[in-house]
């Protein structure tokens, strides 16, 4: 799928923009976001400070409705527009909960000096049709008779195929993902369990004193290199799923979660490595547990750093819980 | 520069506990944690959604009690140890908010080759001491004799 492109000629004066429709907004989004942008403020995610503070719910991000204006932007320039100038005012609030419908109208176009630019209207909406954000941005945008830029090939973007999603692979690798990981991850991941030590952050100190000679993660930062437990980039899903199935089980599932973490070092893992990690499932099982059938998955992840060096091997069980006597309908 | 002291192979006892750390998980801590690992499962920041799964209100990632116990072990073993295995089961639940504490004991020490190395047992409790993860770790530490 390649996206269509929009060249300045045809767009004319007081048309209007495809609108972007966005949500019903989760609590999940908000926090993506937070995380995105270090904003680590309550009001968009904690109810209990929410309610504190009178709110309805966790309020959406400002910067997160301009975001969706400029995505509402680019998606209608096609891949050689550019978003020269976005400028937003946050009018009203809107919250978890809300679906908000971008919208812009084309107000003047100009060109100067070889480039074609195209001033708009840009508003967010919430579901009253209240506007809540009010904007406006400049795009330049190539005319005929320049070349468009070639698109990137959209294969290049994900390692997950359907025969994956299938099967565990049981026994075979299931999936091989990278991950860069800089002295901001590291640190980013040490702050978020409060570990001060400088062993994870403090370049001199960990280079005159540690064993390593330089910056390392914590001995778990291995969790934070399971693509089986991270999120897609993009997807709203893990990065490798394939478990299709578990909405199709017959009784209902009443919980689940990690049951176990194991690791063993044979390197350290330090900032600026690359980090490839293969999975391979090697078990499925069941038994009768506290909460019911228990079905576990087990799973292997071979870390190996850029020059192909064993750097760990984790093992990791998850387990879902399912209640025998309650059928549910698939 | 930030200075730690270091702990020898000589100065361990079996049987000896490890400092142990107490840590209050906060909702913005469980959040921050979802950002760094990039976890995004709602049970650990959406209380509505954490509800219709059963549970009082989010709950503390498993990892992020892993993560507690290897700074227990961290912070104890100095910048030139290095824990070299660890392991952890996931067996209760904890809330933000509620005060936990990492604790661990020597179980052994060994030399393998030229690694001294030290086994551990290590857990998280709750204020009533109910146990909610337990793990293992083996510590690479340095000898002062060689």
């Amino acid at each position: 799928m390649s996206p269509e492109q929009l060249y300045f000629e045809t767009v004319e004066i007081g048309v209007l923009i495809p609108p972007l429709t966005k949500g019903p907004l989760a609590i999940k989004d908000l926090v993506k976001f937070g995380a995105a942008t270090d904003d680590w403020s309550e009001i968009h995610f904690d109810e209990s400070v929410v309610r504190q503070r009178g709110l309805p719910a966790p309020v959406v991000h400002g910067p997160l409705k301009s975001a969706f204006l400029a995505q509402m932007l680019t998606t209608w320039m096609g891949p050689a527009g550019t978003l020269k100038r976005l400028a937003c005012q946050y009018r009203g609030m809107d919250v978890a909960g809300e679906t908000i419908t971008c919208r812009g109208k084309v107000m003047g176009k100009s060109s100067d000096e070889g480039e074609h630019l195209v001033e708009c209207e840009v508003w967010t909406e919430n579901s009253k049709s209240e506007i809540t954000t009010q904007g406006r941005a400049v795009i330049a945008l190539p005319a005929h008779l320049e070349p468009p830029r070639p698109a990137l090939d959209p294969s290049q973007i994900s390692l997950v195929t359907e025969g994956m999603r299938r099967d565990l692979h049981l026994g075979e690798v299931s999936g091989v993902f990278t991950y860069d990981v800089d002295r901001r991850w590291i640190r980013e991941f040490a702050s978020a369990f409060g570990d001060s030590n400088p062993l994870w952050h403090d370049e001199a100190y960990a280079c005159a004193e540690g064993r390593f000679g330089g910056i390392v993660a914590p001995p778990t930062f291995f969790g934070a290199l399971d693509p089986v437990e991270r999120y897609h980039p993009i997807r709203e899903e893990k990065e490798l799923l394939l478990d299709p199935w578990v909405e199709t089980m017959p009784y209902t599932n009443t919980g689940g979660g990690n049951a176990f973490s194991e690791v063993e070092y044979f390197l350290p893992i330090r900032a600026g490595d690359t980090i490839t990690v293969e999975v391979t499932y090697t078990d499925i099982f069941e038994r009768d547990g506290r909460s019911g059938r228990l079905l576990f998955r087990i799973r292997e992840n071979v870390l190996k750093n850029q020059r192909g060096d064993l750097v760990a091997k984790a093992r990791s069980g998850h387990v879902r819980s399912y209640d025998l006597a309650l059928k549910r309908s698939v | 520069m930030a200075t730690r002291p270091q702990l020898w192979y000589e100065d361990i006892e079996v049987g000896a506990d490890v400092p142990p750390l107490a840590k209050v998980p906060t909702t913005i801590a469980l959040a921050k944690y979802c950002g760094a690992a990039y976890d995004f499962s709602p049970i650990h920041f959406d209380e509505p959604y954490a509800r219709t799964r059963g549970q009082e209100t989010v709950i503390v990632q498993g990892f992020f009690k892993a993560a507690c116990l290897g700074q227990m072990l961290t912070d104890w073993i100095g910048p030139k140890g290095w824990v070299k295995k660890f392991t952890a089961k996931y067996q209760r639940v904890n809330l933000p908010h509620e005060p936990m504490t990492c604790r661990g004991k020597v179980t052994r020490k060994h030399v393998d080759g030229e690694s001294y190395l030290v086994d551990v047992e290590m857990w998280v409790e709750n204020d009533q001491g109910e146990v909610s993860t337990a793990g293992t770790a083996t510590i690479l530490l340095p000898c002062r004799e060689t």
